[in-house]
């Protein structure tokens, strides 16, 4: 999202020679710096990694009996139970699309393997492929049998979540930060809600998720440039970075950092990343913005049924040529 | 007590006009422009520069932060007009909307006006409760009525259900055929304050003398209502529906609010579309291209509202 201020030179490259210098390199964790990295170069300091991945409601798995997904199968399997036992499998807010194109997304993963889903961020592959069609009519094919909530492509995110508080539905496509702002916010036990690396059955092993950044205003004047680079170094050398966890937020990009005990969510995510889980940015955040309006309307109007598989996939495809042909 | 006499050759021909006073009227002919300036100046910078500024925008390719802006001419208007899916939908959308607007909010308006009116015991009680919801913002009135139509958990489908109407449950903001009909049913809601208080204002001037004449002729409620009211309504009437239509054309707020102009676009307003465009999709030049157009359509209702406001009795 910060491309368009790194490609028209706002933004402070920060070279090898300053990473090193402000500690940035040692400090953090290599995932984040993947993610962070435009065309090969880094332009700010990472804070933050947020991991985007299915929850399941544990108290509902256990009663219909259902084995927490290890597999694509196994989570196909507990939304076919779930749904017989009149549970809707997952809940979803699709008002801004983005909600929904995690989903879209994981689907890509499962389907077209980290390989053409990079590929697809960079332009390098087609949208028309056989495999992201297959992910576009799997998405379809859960809408029809009733997987996602009624009416969930016009819902708020947050409409969505008291379904799951109130044992309508079972799962979500969330991020970590529904743990302190929704779940414990409504006086949930966040240790019902169980977030799984989402079964994309592919390695490496990989999920959505995006991270938060200082960057540093290329045009300012030195000393103040000199003076940002050194707070965002301070901010996240390890030892201020785990003093100031609980205030500061997390899951903390820095490394050996964990939220605190009575965070089993954020902590799960946490050893995720420091135990070497990768992720791939959602695609509202890997591609130019232009293509991104047409691949949320084509996805949304494959839901709504006005467009088939192929043609979303097509249309976003075009979207794509047109932005190569035109940049 | 002393008393001051007028020469009668004053009288018979006016003040005298020396020609101090003359050089002291043309100095004081500026006098008004210097007293407007700080507003005029103000008005420039943050209103006339900004719209020129955004015209001129239209005719570039730009992502809002690129140090380079790519001039293109008119193609923005062309791309808008001949592949823009979602702008002729946005245009229907608004179009939809003055209608409604139009029609709607004012005729509720008119009859609430002619029922408050009348002098009854809380008359001004009920005047506060119809007119409470033009006092919320239409973000929260979006609020608000997104949840009465949530599919699940909200209050129209159940209501429905619990009267014996299950079958009219419908996914009210999902369904892409549907969905702007319960935006502008929202914004209804919010809309029929103000017509309501115009309205009473105008029929408060209207003498009773002139009801009581029509009656002792004989004519009844509804012909007193459509040659003495109505017809004195004429002026309120005009600044209804001229305000009423600039509203509709700035409606924005309740539509993020409500569907963002989802799904899949099918609610979106010039407006929304204007916005989504410039600052969602970095697409500045197309984005402003919209704001020309939108600007455009609201001076047909805007010009001949500010000339009857500015009209010298």
């Amino acid at each position: 999202m910060a491309s368009p201020y790194e490609d028209g030179g706002h933004a402070l490259e920060l070279t090898p020679a300053l990473m090193a210098q402000y500690g940035v390199d040692k400090n953090i964790v290599p995932a984040a710096l993947d993610l962070a990295r435009h065309n090969g170069k880094l332009y700010g300091i990472p804070v933050w990694v947020r991991p985007m991945t299915i929850f399941y409601k544990k108290s509902l798995f256990d009663k219909f009996g259902i084995p927490e997904p290890k597999t694509f199968d196994d989570l196909e399997q507990a939304c076919a139970k779930l749904k017989a036992n009149g549970i809707t499998p997952i809940a979803c807010g699709g008002k801004f699309s983005w909600m929904t194109m995690r989903t879209t997304d994981f689907l890509i993963e499962h389907f077209a393997g980290p390989g053409l889903h990079d590929k697809l961020f960079a332009m390098e592959a087609s949208y028309s492929s056989p495999e992201v069609i297959k992910a576009f009519t799997k998405l379809k094919e859960w809408v029809d049998k009733g997987y996602f909530n009624d009416g969930f492509i016009s819902l708020d995110p947050n409409e969505s979540l008291p379904l799951l508080f109130q044992d309508k539905a079972a799962m979500t496509f969330q991020g970590p930060w529904i743990e302190d702002q929704n779940i414990i916010a409504a006086h949930q036990d966040p240790n019902d809600y169980v977030p799984i690396i989402a079964p994309a059955d592919q390695k490496p092993v990989r999920v959505s998720g995006f991270q938060e950044q200082i960057q540093f205003w290329s045009k300012a004047k030195p000393d103040e440039q000199k003076a940002a680079l050194l707070f965002a170094s301070f901010v996240t050398t390890p030892d201020v970075a785990k003093k100031h966890v609980s205030e500061f937020g997390s899951p903390s990009a820095v490394v050996g950092v964990f939220p605190s005990a009575d965070h089993p969510i954020t902590t799960t995510m946490v050893k995720w990343l420091q135990s070497g889980v990768q992720l791939y940015l959602p695609t509202d955040q890997a591609l130019p913005q232009e293509i991104v309006n047409a691949f949320f309307q084509a996805q949304d109007s494959m839901i709504l049924g006005s467009l088939t598989p192929e043609a979303a996939c097509a249309q976003i495809q075009k979207a794509v040529e047109d932005y190569k042909a035109s940049h | 007590m002393a008393t001051a006499t007028i020469p009668a050759e004053r009288i018979s021909a006016g003040p005298k006009r020396s020609p101090s006073a003359k050089k002291r009227r043309d100095q004081l002919r500026f006098l008004p422009w210097v007293f407007l300036a700080p507003a005029l100046v103000i008005y420039s910078v943050v209103v006339v520069y900004p719209m020129l500024f955004s015209a001129y925008l239209s005719f570039f390719r730009w992502d809002g932060v690129a140090p380079k802006k790519i001039f293109v001419g008119f193609q923005n208007y062309v791309v808008l007009l001949t592949h823009n899916e979602v702008f002729w939908i946005a245009l229907k959308n608004n179009a939809i909307w003055l209608i409604a607007a139009l029609l709607v909010p004012t005729s509720i308006g008119l009859g609430l006006a002619l029922l408050l009116n009348s002098r009854f015991r809380g008359s001004h009680i009920f005047r506060s409760i119809f007119y409470f919801p033009a006092v919320l913002s239409l973000a929260v009135v979006g609020l608000i009525w997104t949840w009465i139509y949530h599919p699940d958990l909200g209050l129209a489908n159940q209501l429905l259900d619990a009267l014996g109407f299950k079958f009219l449950e419908r996914h009210w903001l999902s369904d892409p055929q549907i969905a702007i009909y319960p935006v502008i049913l929202a914004a209804t809601w919010n809309a029929v304050g103000l017509p309501m208080l115009l309205f009473l204002a105008g029929l408060q001037t209207i003498p009773s003398e002139l009801h009581e004449a029509a009656k002792v002729e004989g004519a009844g409620r509804l012909q007193r209502f459509w040659y003495v009211t109505f017809p004195l309504l004429r002026e309120t009437t005009l600044i209804v529906l001229a305000i009423t239509s600039i509203n509709a054309l700035k409606a924005y707020d309740i539509v993020y609010a409500m569907t963002n102009g989802g799904p899949a676009n099918r609610t979106q307003l010039l407006s929304t579309w204007m916005y989504f465009l410039t600052y969602n999709y970095n697409e500045v030049g197309l984005g402003t291209a919209i704001a020309v157009v939108l600007f455009s359509l609201t001076l047909i209702f805007a010009i001949p509202y500010i000339r009857l406001m500015t009209r010298k009795v």
